[in-house]
């Protein structure tokens, strides 16, 4: 980032004068105060990848999420921290060093190689707990099944790549370093279709390796696991050589192999193989012979997604495997008995402590369990947010809400902000299975449409929880409707009435999917070479509606005109009609530099032009892995690239801001990127925001925010998108420049949640407080930067700390006056006196000193209008909270010249040589003080005194009446006389012991030729006061 | 010469720099950048007054340094005091609401205090003898501009991370670990208006973020340097 912005500066330079006024260009860096904010959900988990426990400390656990990142938990899965924010999300294996559990190793990219897979960028090594990570190479890896560290040497670590799922590839098969990293050698490698699946040693010899080669390919329309790649093998020299394991095993056309070595005995070991007969085979001479023991549902169940075994540190005969459910064998692996059934289904990872078998840890498509019980009963650990959503929508109701679809856990709705923040139980579960799109109907919100995978779409009322079956008929028996298994519901945005759904056809429903018109004939390439999901999987037969091929995947309507429609096919057709559906033309023969047949992500046709559109295309399933973004402005007829080198990772969303054209926001397979100049450069969007897969993205049209569906990260949301808007149409030529703000909505804060420990998930909700907002050309470090704000009237009412960062700075705007002054008590506070009354609506003045430079701006403060009191109600308030603020100054005042008054004398009566009578006046005078000052302010140390004076009852009462906005009560008024006079009767008190008493001690003390006492007048003190 | 010239200039031998420079070279221009190792020796204590501000709230503090490593902090609420301090082996707290006795802080605040109150001096001075090592991460960018992270390990093998701005060579950011009513926020200290104070450059401003998002900040109102500072400001008062 340094260099380029050096490079740029020269160029600049170049020119031989340089611009002062040159314009700033923004860098990822300079967002700074813009924040994204994660919302969960933590109800369901995501899916994942792998698990480290550490043995010596199992309160020591590292998560490795399928799309969520790392995240750490020192307390036993009470609270997690995410700590690897800086790197691919998609964990693929993990392997803490158990003598030091600060040490872990982390290979990115999953392996459990379903549809919807996303990919890492290699191999990752932390020695201070995720503080600080080295990149140890692979990055071209895609991803890493297995790590396994030498207990006896931890420099020494072997490393299962897989690989290219999309592709071949050469970058896969066993490594092995013996620096920690620094040097590889490939140990074990078959053919460039084939990685290597998992590596184990021997406990009790480390030199002893066994590894399990697997073939496999993924596509787009198919999978297929199995070939002569794949195979079993050992070595008995730390991996110098290999032999291949066939004594007893399967050994033409295997898949994907599962092992273990037992702890207890090391002979014993246990290898899960796929084959045309899936078995589970065991061994009890270290691997030299085999004997098939299982081959029920718990060992032939999904090989490529369940491949897991561990055998029970302390029996050889209890093993553990990974499938639809976790299942247990205590008899060496002949019965198997279904253990977690309370868990989510899908499992991928298994921990069993060492020291108590009982204990175990499964994570699964749902997220992460564990037992104390060898599995009978199970706990949810729900702290972790790692949702993998496949798409977002919001609504219109206030505040807004978010739906969206994920992986394996259901269609789901939440209120993207509450005051309290976000738990696990403000999530609202609307349908099962995998979920995709969920749109709530624009007239009655109360129906929500989503769906489950291959096309099975339901209409619910929220309300009653009744759902309705309104999936497109088959045209007829012979012809059936082919539906992606993400397939695209889509409401009008010229007409919201119109609902659509893609098959190979488009239908379109204006009557809330009760019934349905086909729009379109096939608008794919209807490929018959592709559409064959009915065979596939390779060696097991996987038909999931994973891979139907050749469907629509994407559908917009024109905001201009309904009849104006895009749709996008998963075999690369872009379809449009200007006519309602009567004529289709495909355009993607349009767009230059584009492969054939790459699939259409997103389609995101222009508020600001009838004719513009743009579009991603999205390649990885062909192993291609460039970013494809365009943009027409002629309706398809030509295509530019808008896509930069800034850009990583391939494309799933584009969005255009409604309101500023050149404000666009692209999620890729790695994060959030944006555009202020219309795409001709683009910056990643850090602030929050990991490298996680950003599926779909929407921009609320009332409350100009983006919201993120992130595939492992839940629902983020980044407020307040205006910001970007005034930079991207605004060059920026001052020190400072300041954004016109939106007003500033008075508003009293809610309650917050209460004491539920940490355990539970609470996503953030908005910032409310008024903030302003500029932009600094460089980041203030010398000298004096100031923030003044003047109130209607043009006084001054407070300066509050500037922001410093280089680029975009926010300060909050205080909605409230300073405190009122209140009496000193040393040994309590007064908490009612804490804050000052809500401003006065009005425009107040923002002034920005920075090094005599002088900047200004105004922000309007409003009352937020669902509050409904009168603006009579809000100024009874006002006025008997300035009142009762007056009274407090008061009060403190009065309170102050006794406490300096009794100070004074308390000085006098300890003087040397003072006479009797002196003395005694003395004393006298401050009894009187002492007990007028015990009747004004708490003085009994201790922290539940009860002891409550009348600088407490006054606090107490304006507290009341300034938290909250509309007319006080009749109690609060009639309090406010009572106390009113009390105050006034202790001032009176006050002013006459220093009037008289004290004038007189002051004469007496003048007679005796002793100094006089310093009793500065009621102004004076009133003056230092404020001072402060 | 032009105020971007300068600049650009400053910024390309920064990029040059930026490939080979050492953790030493990194400690030598921060020391440079304060003024010198002389005047930062010559600085034997602060007397800073200023005001905390939160949420809207203010609140006044003032707080006393003493090389090598004491400490003190007042805050003041509504005339109520409450004294936070580390002579350099006792750390103490007095709080009038809980009892007003003043009390000796258990390990963990212990901890923190020291590592809050080797102000004047910091991680770059005498660092073998103060325990301290030292690990250069590497460029990161902090607010727009490079800086050098640098991992710093206490004697008591806790970690914190310094940022050195690759331009001025102050220390622009501390990352650390605060336990607060027992739990831990991991908190990013920015540093700003810096001021010359006997020769010193000493940030006027302190904010202090959790993720990204301001949780206060602490700006000087007036600021004494090498005032005598009586010892009992510090040590843990005889009864």
């Amino acid at each position: 980032m340094l260099k380029r912005t050096s490079i740029a500066l020269l160029i600049l330079l170049s020119f031989g004068s340089v611009n002062s006024l040159a314009q700033l260009t923004f860098t990822q860096y300079m967002l700074g105060a813009l924040r994204a904010r994660h919302i969960g959900p933590a109800v369901m988990g995501g899916r994942i990848s792998d698990v480290a426990v550490c043995n010596t400390n199992p309160a020591r656990m590292y998560v490795g999420a399928a799309g969520g990142g790392l995240w750490k938990s020192t307390n036993a899965g009470v609270t997690f921290t995410p700590v690897f924010e800086d790197h691919p999300q998609s964990i693929g294996a993990l392997a803490v060093d158990h003598e030091h559990p600060d040490t872990l190793w982390v290979g990115t990219g999953e392996p459990w190689t379903r549809n919807s897979v996303s990919m890492g960028k290699g191999l990752y090594r932390t020695v201070d707990g995720g503080k600080t990570w080295s990149m140890l190479g692979f990055e071209k890896s895609e991803r890493i099944a297995r790590i396994a560290i030498n207990p006896k040497n931890p420099a020494e670590v072997y490393v299962a790549v897989l690989g290219a799922l999309f592709s071949d590839s050469e970058e896969r098969g066993l490594y092995k370093t013996s620096d920690f990293g620094k040097t590889w050698k490939r140990l074990l490698y078959t053919n460039e279709k084939s990685g290597c699946a998992d590596v184990v040693l021997s406990p009790s010899d480390p030199s002893i390796v066994m590894a399990a080669m697997w073939q496999m390919r993924r596509t787009a329309w198919s999978f297929s696991s199995g070939g002569e790649g794949s195979g079993l093998f050992k070595s008995t020299n730390s991996g110098e050589s290999f032999e291949p394991c066939v004594n007893g095993l399967p050994i033409t056309n295997v898949g994907r192999i599962a092992l273990d070595i037992s702890a207890s005995n090391s002979n014993v070991m246990y290898a899960n193989v796929e084959s045309e007969k899936t078995a589970l085979y065991k061994s009890d001479n270290a691997g030299e012979s085999w004997t098939s023991v299982f081959d029920g549902v718990a060992s032939s169940l999904r090989p490529f997604y369940f491949s897991r075994l561990v055998v029970d540190p302390q029996n050889a005969d209890v093993v553990l495997k990974t499938g639809l459910n976790l299942y247990r064998s205590e008899d060496g692996g002949k019965t198997f008995e279904t253990i977690f059934g309370s868990a989510h289904s899908d499992h991928h990872a298994i921990w069993v402590d060492p020291k108590n078998s009982a204990h175990i840890v499964s994570c699964t498509d749902g997220g992460i369990y564990e037992s104390y019980d060898k599995g009978k009963s199970a706990r949810f650990l729900n702290s972790l947010p790692i949702s993998q959503f496949y798409h977002v929508t919001v609504d219109m109701a206030e505040p807004y809400n978010v739906y969206g679809g994920l992986q394996d856990n259901g269609s789901w709705k939440c209120p993207n902000t509450l005051n309290r923040g976000i738990g696990n139980s403000d999530w609202l579960f609307v349908g099962g299975g995998d979920g995709f799109h969920v749109v709530s109907d624009f007239k009655k919100p109360e129906l929500v449409y989503w769906e489950y995978q291959g096309g099975n779409m339901f209409r619910t009322n929220i309300r009653t929880e009744e759902a309705k079956s309104i999936r497109p008929p088959d045209p007829s028996a012979k012809e059936k409707l082919r539906f992606n298994w993400n397939t695209p519901i889509a409401m009008g945005r010229a007409n919201p009435g119109n609902l659509y759904v893609g098959s190979q056809f488009l239908h379109k429903s204006t009557d809330r999917g009760d019934s349905w018109k086909t729009i379109s004939s096939d608008l794919t390439t209807n490929d018959s070479s592709k559409l064959k999901q009915a065979d596939g999987g390779g060696l097991t037969l996987d038909n999931s509606s994973a891979e139907n091929h050749c469907t629509v995947i994407t559908i917009s309507e024109s905001p201009f005109d309904e009849k104006i429609l895009f749709v996008g096919t998963d075999d690369g057709n872009l379809q449009l009609t200007t006519n309602g559906g009567t004529n289709w033309t495909n355009v993607v023969g349009n767009v230059t530099g584009l492969p054939k047949n790459t699939w259409v992500s997103c389609i995101e046709p222009s508020v600001h032009d009838r004719k513009t559109f743009f579009v991603t295309f999205d390649g990885h399933m062909h192993g291609d892995m460039a970013t494809y973004l365009y943009k027409t402005t002629d309706l398809g007829k030509t295509f530019s690239s808008i896509a930069s080198t800034d850009i990583v990772g391939y494309a799933h969303v584009i969005r255009q801001d409604p309101k500023a054209k050149q404000l666009l926001f692209l999620g890729t397979e790695f994060g959030l990127y944006l555009s202020l100049d219309e795409g001709a450069s683009w910056l990643p969007f850090k602030n929050e925001v990991p490298q996680v897969s950003i599926r779909d993205a929407v921009i609320h049209p009332r409350d100009n925010d983006l919201v993120l569906a992130t595939h492992g990260r839940g629902v983020i949301v980044i407020d307040n998108i205006e910001i970007l808007r005034a930079l991207a149409s605004v060059e920026i030529v001052n020190n400072v420049h300041i954004i016109p703000t939106k007003p500033a909505v008075r508003r009293i804060g809610g309650m917050g949640g209460w004491f539920q420990g940490e355990n539970e998930y609470q996503g953030n909700s908005e910032d409310r407080s008024p903030r302003v907002w500029y932009v600094l050309k460089d980041r203030h470090l010398k000298g004096s930067f100031s923030v003044t704000i003047q109130d209607p009237q043009g006084k001054t009412i407070r300066k509050v700390p500037a922001s410093t960062r280089k680029g975009l700075n926010s300060i909050e705007l205080p909605l409230r006056m300073p405190a009122p002054l209140t009496a000193s008590s040393e040994v309590s506070m007064a908490g009612g006196t804490f804050t000052g009354p809500l401003l006065q609506e009005g425009v107040y003045t923002i002034h920005f000193d920075k090094n005599g430079e002088h900047f200004q701006s105004e922000i309007k403060v409003v009352t937020d209008t669902m509050y409904g009191h009168t603006v009579q109600e809000r100024a009874l308030q006002q006025s008997l909270v300035w009142e009762l603020y007056n009274l407090n100054e008061e009060l403190a005042i009065t309170t102050k010249r006794i406490q300096d008054a009794l100070g004074e004398v308390t000085e006098a009566k300890s003087r040397q040589g003072l006479s009797k009578e002196l003395l005694t006046a003395g004393e006298s005078v401050f009894a009187v003080l002492d007990s007028l000052n015990k009747a004004l302010v708490n003085t009994k140390l201790g922290f539940v005194t009860g002891e409550e004076q009348l600088r407490e009852e006054l606090a107490e009462l304006y507290g009341s009446v300034n938290g909250y906005m509309g007319k006080p009560t009749e109690s609060q008024q009639v309090r406010t006389a009572a106390l009113t006079s009390r105050v006034r009767i202790a001032t009176e008190q006050a002013e006459q012991i220093i009037g008289e008493p004290l004038a007189k001690l002051n004469s007496d003390l003048q007679a005796a030729n002793q100094p006089l006492l310093q009793i500065p007048t009621r102004e004076q003190t009133e003056a230092r006061m404020r001072k402060h | 010469m032009n105020k971007l010239f300068a600049f650009a200039l400053i910024l390309v031998v920064a990029s040059v720099s930026a490939q080979s420079i050492t953790l030493d070279e990194i400690i030598n221009n921060n020391i440079e950048a304060r003024g010198g190792l002389g005047k930062i020796k010559s600085l034997k204590s602060l007397s800073i007054s200023g005001t905390m501000s939160m949420q809207g709230m203010e609140i006044p503090f003032s707080t006393f340094y003493a090389t090598r490593s004491k400490y003190r902090m007042e805050l003041t609420v509504q005339g109520m005091k409450i004294v936070q301090a580390y002579d350099g082996v006792t750390a103490w707290s007095l709080n009038p609401m809980r009892g007003g006795a003043a009390e000796k802080s258990a390990d963990a605040e212990l901890k923190q205090m020291k590592s809050q109150s080797d102000v004047i001096e910091g991680e770059f001075i005498e660092i073998a003898e103060k325990g301290n090592t030292l690990e250069l991460v590497g460029p990161e960018d902090v607010d727009g501009a490079t800086a050098y992270k640098i991992k710093v390990t206490d004697k008591e093998m806790e970690t914190h991370f310094v940022f050195v701005d690759a331009a001025t060579w102050l220390m622009v950011r501390c990352d650390k670990s605060l336990n607060l009513m027992g739990q831990n926020l991991d908190v990013e200290m920015l540093y700003s208006n810096f001021k010359d104070v006997a020769g010193v450059q000493l940030p006027a401003q302190i904010d202090i973020r959790h993720n990204g998002d301001e949780l206060m900040s602490m700006s000087w109102d007036s600021i004494n340097p090498n005032s005598t500072l009586s010892e009992d400001l510090f040590a843990f008062p005889k009864k």
